[in-house]
């Protein structure tokens, strides 16, 4: 058994809201070939059968309105095409037509992010451990996929309804209360887990900001599920914009809640070392992705509606593990889906249990994972004020090595050498910055194909040219 | 205005089922035609209750709305419609609604908001742990939000027992009220997740006050004049500003203050008489309670014989309820030939006029002055599964004159009851009030971010 399984006492999982794999992480294929990410050739038929290929052009906010269709029908043809039989994901851009009939705006389907434009979700995935085939449980919508977290299986559900009270298999939460463990969901001020739980209320909830204090404090529960912010809405001191960057929710404020819980854990060292935090996004919100789902053992329930035997998993889903008992630049490759979340919990604090479904007892877990035999000593954290970081003229600080680089000593330098990995980020991190900049000021330079340390060094000098009249203005 | 809601809203959904042209079809025309779609899918057939309800109430572009229009004016039932169209630095929500009940009340009103989001990363990777006790601060925090709105309301029936706090309920007169409001109101937070945030708002309102004949109490011409209710007489067009700072967020896990501060200045151009100023403080204390929970010694049975580490005892906190201590107090500055009209002075007894309670036990609306105080503690706590049980105090007065505000002849009242948790928190509240003489009201409400809508300003 590996030591970081020994030392892991507590697990932590995120959920997010819809979006898919190759929306969120596809575009870090250019970084790491490993990662089964997108090539830049990937095309889908629109309404009258041009291809339209994948870009890197998603915007935080303002594409994905309507919200792409996500239910039964609407992933069938996503999967299957319209008409069935052809190659299957081709049909993306037509379900999206269905939503607004449009073919211009129906093409937005096909955009994804830019790696640079999302840097927690990315760096993270870089430096611990990414998922290349974690599928949503069922092409459907959020509550029966939540369900699966939850549960182990949506009992026989597709749809949105919201009756779970009474069923055959407790929740994850429920087992490991009668197991004399820990376990709550945290949520922000809206929970989708009350449709799934009445019982041992106070026990089994809280809010995000008791997840601060009990990560401050050391004491989280042996498993926490943590629920993002749902929807904007208004405080006496603003908007609370959503964060679960459901669309067309702003993305970059779920980045800064991803970034938040990573922090709230990363900033206890002790309890740092004994967690495993798994981010994973419910479903793929009607996003492309080029992956077909796979076929998996089917479940003892049946949708009436539908027939579906909940024997095909559905659209592939962002998920990153983070740990420091993970290697730096982890590439998981076998298939896990959300039941794999109680899987995995119930096999690491309860043990052998019998009551579950079908589908869970099957799904894979992800404990060997944790393959290092000593946690990792090197620190990746987040700050918000960037921009303010860009303006600051003072002197390097230390924990500020994003956008400030300290001379080489004399003799040190080696232009010729490979860009080291946290070269490499600096100068991803120097990218997001040259963006603040006027178009007609930017290098426009594709960081990816920056290789040696002399191309980097150039690179942040170019930028530092632009950007030093804008830091002597706002000096002034 | 009930007639035009008979109209519009099924020329809306007739509108909605109109084809449009294939191709380069519109946000607002999918919107319309999928809501089309549903309707005919979900509300065909009696299989699909649930559904057809959750279309015809929840639905978007447009969907039944139903509300309390203001307290004694019954609960409106209208039409509303909703369309979100965000920009890439602006998120907007335009919302819609026209609502009407069986007394002749109504409100109407269009709101937009407007919140400003970031369109760069203002996030970065460190790469070196922060000096200690430095570490990071990456909390949630808001956006900066702007809304404006448009809304007129006709309330059929409010109560007037005269000013101050030592009125008899037997002074009952009743009057009718409408009131246009355009405005803007703005809030923009300040350093981050502080908490802090700066409040300002832009309004022009034009009310007319009118009599209410028909019902047991007399209509308020018959007992009151221009003395004893200024600005009966007649209502000159104001336009208001308004400037606050907020402050709300939990200084610990065991604290959660919420405090704000606003001055407002009234300006009637047309007639100074009635211009005047109010300052209002609230300051809202909660404080959680939590019982810590030891697990790891309870006795497996059954199939849930577990193997490993039960020897562990574990901590955890579970949060049972809160405590809820509140503190409010608003003054009006007239200069020296001025006065406050009587239809703009905050309220205490039932529900004021926007809906915010104070002194529950007694009839809506039931003390009135141009200042006024108010305290309250509440406490809540969970008994059984969702049920929790609660029980508040409220002790407050209003007083005429500033000076006449003190803790001599404070009215009191209380409420308990019980609560439905969901999420660990209550969510809905039914209470019985009583105390201070006057009778007792039973309470009913949930809270409102359940209910979500849209922002609307204060009608005084």
């Amino acid at each position: 058994m590996p030591s970081g399984l020994d030392q892991l006492e507590h697990i932590v999982v995120l959920m997010m809201e819809n979006r898919s794999f190759d929306h969120m992480l596809g575009f870090l294929k250019k970084q790491d070939p490993r990662i089964e990410g997108l090539t830049g050739n990937e095309t889908n038929p629109d309404t009258t059968g041009a291809l339209i290929p994948v870009q890197d052009k998603a915007e935080y906010q303002s594409q994905l309105q309507p919200d792409p269709g996500h239910h039964w029908e609407d992933v069938k043809i996503q999967i299957f095409g319209e008409p069935e039989g052809g190659p299957k994901m081709q049909g993306f851009i037509k379900a999206y037509y269905h939503k607004q009939q449009n073919v211009q705006h129906s093409h937005l389907i096909m955009q994804c992010f830019a790696p640079e434009k999302l840097p927690v979700i990315t760096t993270l995935a870089r430096k611990f451990a990414v998922f290349n085939h974690w599928y949503s449980s069922l092409p459907g919508p959020t509550i029966p996929n939540r369900a699966f977290a939850h549960f182990g299986t949506s009992f026989g559900k597709t749809d949105m309804s919201l009756f779970y009270l009474g069923q055959k298999y407790p929740t994850i939460y429920q087992r490991m209360v009668n197991q004399g463990r820990t376990a709550k969901i945290y949520y922000y001020d809206q929970t989708i887990g009350m449709a799934f739980i009445l019982k041992d209320q106070p026990a089994l909830f809280a809010t995000f900001d008791q997840f601060e204090a009990d990560c401050r404090s050391g004491n989280l529960p042996d498993y926490s599920f943590i629920e993002p912010n749902y929807a904007d809405h208004s405080t006496p001191t603003g908007n609370m914009v959503a964060s679960d960057q459901h669309p067309d929710h702003n993305v970059l404020a779920g980045e800064e809640f991803i970034a938040s819980v990573y922090m709230n854990i990363r900033n206890n060292e002790d309890l740092w070392k004994k967690t495993l935090l798994l981010i994973v996004y419910d479903e793929h919100g009607g996003i492309y992705d080029h992956v077909e789902p796979p076929a998996c053992p089917p479940d003892e329930f049946t949708d009436p509606v539908t027939g579906f035997k909940f024997d095909r998993l559905g659209i592939r889903v962002p998920a990153v593990a983070v740990s420091p008992w993970i290697p730096e630049g982890a590439v998981i490759n076998r298939t896990f889906d959300h039941a794999s979340i109680p899987a995995t919990v119930t096999k690491k604090f309860i043990g052998d249990y019998r009551a579950r479904s079908p589908r869970e007892i099957n799904a894979d877990t992800f404990l060997d994972i944790l393959t290092l035999s000593e946690p990792r000593t090197d620190y990746i954290g987040f700050r918000s004020g960037l921009m303010a970081d860009a303006a600051e003229a003072g002197p390097p600080q230390p924990g500020r090595t994003l956008v400030r680089m300290s001379p080489p000593p004399a003799g040190a330098a080696q232009p010729d050498r490979p860009l080291s990995q946290l070269l490499f980020d600096q100068v991803v991190a120097m990218q997001q910055v040259e963006r603040t900049l006027p178009l007609d000021q930017q290098t426009h330079l594709d960081v990816s194909q920056i290789t040696t340390e002399a191309q980097a060094s150039d690179y942040i000098r170019q930028v530092m040219s632009k950007l030093r009249p804008q830091i002597r203005e706002a000096g002034r | 205005m009930k007639l035009s809601i008979r109209l519009v809203t099924p020329a809306l959904l007739l509108a909605s089922m109109t084809p449009v042209p294939a191709q380069n079809e519109t946000r607002l025309g999918s919107d319309f035609r999928r809501e089309g779609e549903e309707l005919k899918h979900n509300c065909s057939t009696f299989k699909s209750f649930f559904g057809c309800a959750q279309t015809l109430f929840t639905g978007k572009p447009l969907h039944i709305a139903a509300g309390s229009i203001a307290p004694g004016n019954g609960v409106g039932v209208g039409g509303a419609f909703v369309f979100e169209n965000n920009l890439p630095a602006w998120r907007l929500n335009t919302n819609a609604d026209a609502v009407g009940s069986f007394n002749g009340s109504w409100r109407a009103g269009l709101y937009v908001k407007a919140v400003k989001t970031p369109t760069r990363p203002d996030i970065g990777v460190i790469t070196q742990p922060p000096p200690a006790g430095a570490a990071p601060i990456l909390q949630p925090r808001p956006s900066p939000e702007l809304n404006f709105y448009l809304q007129g309301i006709s309330l059929a029936k409010v109560g007037y027992y005269g000013l101050g706090q030592l009125t008899s309920r037997n002074s009952l007169a009743l009057f009718s009220m409408r009131e246009t409001i355009a405005g803007v109101n703005a809030a923009y937070p300040l350093f981050g997740a502080s908490g802090l945030a700066l409040f300002g708002e832009l309004n022009g309102r034009f009310v007319s006050i009118g009599g209410r004949t028909g019902d047991t109490a007399p209509s308020i011409g018959r007992l009151y004049n221009n003395l004893s209710a200024p600005g009966l007489a007649d209502q000159p067009g104001f336009i208001q500003f308004g400037e606050g700072v907020r402050f709300a967020r939990a200084i610990s896990d065991r604290l959660r203050l919420r405090y704000s501060a606003l001055y407002e200045q009234f300006v009637a151009p047309a007639d100074s008489t009635y211009s005047f100023r109010r300052l209002s403080f609230d300051f809202s204390h909660e404080v959680p309670f939590y019982r810590n929970m030891s697990a790891g010694s309870a006795h497996p049975t059954g199939p849930d014989q577990s193997p490993p580490a039960l020897e562990q005892r574990r901590y955890m906190r579970n949060r049972e309820g809160s405590l809820t201590l509140e503190a409010m107090i608003t003054t009006s500055y007239t200069g020296d030939r001025s006065v406050v009209p009587f239809y703009f002075q905050p309220t205490l007894g039932g529900s004021d006029i926007n809906g915010a309670r104070g002194l529950p036990s007694y009839s809506d609306y039931r003390f009135r002055a141009p200042n006024l105080m108010l305290f309250r503690a509440a406490v809540e706590h969970s008994i059984w599964g969702p049920v929790g049980a609660a029980f508040g105090a409220d002790f407050g007065r209003v007083a005429v004159t500033r000076g006449d505000l003190g803790f001599d002849h404070m009215r009191h009242s209380w409420a308990g009851g019980i609560t439905i948790r969901a999420g660990g928190l209550p969510q809905v509240w039914l209470l019985f009030a009583w105390g201070g003489g006057e009778g007792s009201h039973t309470i009913a409400y949930i809270d409102p971010m359940l209910l979500g809508g849209s922002m609307r300003p204060s009608l005084y």
